[in-house]
């Protein structure tokens, strides 16, 4: 396709401002982001000392504890699952999520999988220095926001 | 004024080769292709997720519910059939466009799910420009039909191939210069430099890392106590980020910036596990080199070969 010079100016134009057009999303108050049109916010944000999130554990007979794989609890990568998660408890229904896993983690036939008696939905807060520069992974807080017995058939 | 007018005009209307324009077509087209396909199932369970989850963005805003499941597949089966006459350069002054609609859509849709993903908006809006130029006078069905044997000849450069290159170079320093304000404009300011911003923001998504399943870097584990090292790493991402615009005014600082840039993107993906493989593998910043260059070079060969041959 072949165009004149003021329809290319034009059209380079256009495309320009479309794609510098979310710069005005940082002097919104809630700044709103898109796709393609993004205003790249992504390492941006302020972080605490502490970081706390919702997560799914599953325990064996032992009350061994094992971190469920974003594979087994929805679609896409891992952090649309992680928002996913998010979405789901803060409308309260992680009662749903952890059925959903359960009845997933069910049809499980690789251990420790296969093994899992129970699954938790978490909501855990760790503090980062702790985490990584003394090595210690226990959450500073945490709380049980639904749980869930496995039936297998 | 009418000077600083004609400056800018002869500027953005240079002549290029055709041949660039055609081998971008050919490796955006060689890669949306691969991420279609791989991810081919990805896309079918995203369509079918609780209708719940569903918040669309961009041209998906357009429609008034989520698609069907037939339909989004359809899509997808159109996308890819359309991906291939890109390539090909087929019926391009159709395909061409109809291909950069389709994967803006599709992709749309795909990042209406929750979260948005901001690895292939490059890819996208590159296929958006090279859909709707001339992108397949050269290296194409079309040009082969058009001059049957004499296919292989050289066509001269045009102001027709060159704009729309200098369009992909300024989108593309545009995205990196965006996410250099947002840096400036969000809660830390020109603080965001000190590294320790940085440094908290990977640690928090090594955490969820290890959280949902998968692996954080050894590799950030062992640097986390270095906070000068992260200081220097958020100084030179402000410098290639809000300097990305200096890429476009001169050819040597666009290979030098491309180059760092695309080296950010490696340092990332060792610090924190994050994937971006249209800027990884160097593809967002093609169009700051002189490809063609390469095709003169098979060509010459080609040619040799034909007249050794006969």
């Amino acid at each position: 396709m072949k165009y004149s010079k003021t329809t290319a100016t034009l059209f380079s134009l256009l495309l320009i401002i479309l794609v510098s057009s979310p710069l005005s999303e940082n002097w919104q108050q809630k700044p709103k982001d898109s796709f393609p049109l993004s205003y790249y916010p992504m390492f941006s944000l302020k972080r605490g000392k502490t970081h706390s999130l919702y997560h799914i554990v599953g325990y064996d007979k032992a009350e061994n504890r094992y971190v469920i794989p974003y594979k087994y609890v929805g679609s896409g990568g891992l952090n649309q699952v992680r928002r996913q998660i998010n979405k789901i408890c803060r409308k309260g229904e992680g009662d749903k999520l952890a059925r959903k896993v359960a009845k997933r983690l069910a049809k499980k036939t690789k251990v420790p999988f296969s093994r899992l008696e129970r699954v938790e939905v978490i909501r855990a807060t760790y503090t980062l220095e702790d985490y990584f520069l003394h090595d210690n992974q226990t959450p500073k807080k945490e709380r049980v926001i639904a749980s869930q017995q496995i039936k297998r058939q | 004024m009418k000077s600083i007018l004609q400056k800018l005009a002869s500027f953005w209307f240079r002549p290029i080769a055709p041949e660039r324009l055609s081998i971008l077509r050919l490796i955006t087209g060689g890669f949306s292709l691969w991420y279609l396909l791989a991810r081919y199932e990805m896309f079918q369970k995203i369509a079918q997720s609780e209708l719940s989850l569903y918040d669309p963005v961009g041209l998906a805003t357009l429609l008034s519910e989520p698609l069907s499941f037939p339909v989004f597949k359809g899509l997808l089966l159109l996308t890819i059939g359309l991906n291939i006459l890109y390539i090909l350069g087929w019926k391009f002054r159709f395909t061409g466009p109809l291909f950069a609609l389709s994967l803006m859509l599709l992709m749309c849709y795909r990042n209406s799910w929750s979260m948005i993903y901001h690895n292939y908006n490059g890819l996208v809006m590159h296929v958006m420009v090279i859909g709707f130029t001339a992108a397949a006078d050269t290296l194409s069905i079309d040009a082969w039909r058009q001059k049957g044997t004499k296919w292989l000849e050289e066509v001269k450069p045009d102001w027709q191939y060159g704009w729309p290159i200098l369009l992909i170079c300024t989108l593309t320093v545009i995205t990196y210069v965006l996410a250099g304000f947002a840096k400036i404009y969000g809660d830390l300011a020109w603080d965001w430099m000190s590294g320790e911003a940085m440094r908290s923001q990977v640690a928090v998504d090594a955490i969820r890392k290890n959280l949902f399943g998968s692996q954080a870097s050894p590799l950030f584990e062992w640097i986390y106590p270095h906070t000068s090292l992260f200081l220097m790493m958020g100084i030179m991402t402000m410098i290639l980020e809000l300097g990305a615009p200096l890429a476009l005014l001169n050819q040597k600082i666009g290979y030098i910036w491309a180059l760092l840039t695309c080296s950010m993107h490696w340092g990332i993906y060792f610090i924190m596990g994050i994937h971006f493989p249209y800027q990884m593998g160097g593809f967002i910043f093609l169009a700051f080199f002189p490809l063609e260059r390469l095709w003169f070079m098979a060509r010459t060969r080609l040619i040799k070969a034909k007249l050794i041959a006969q």
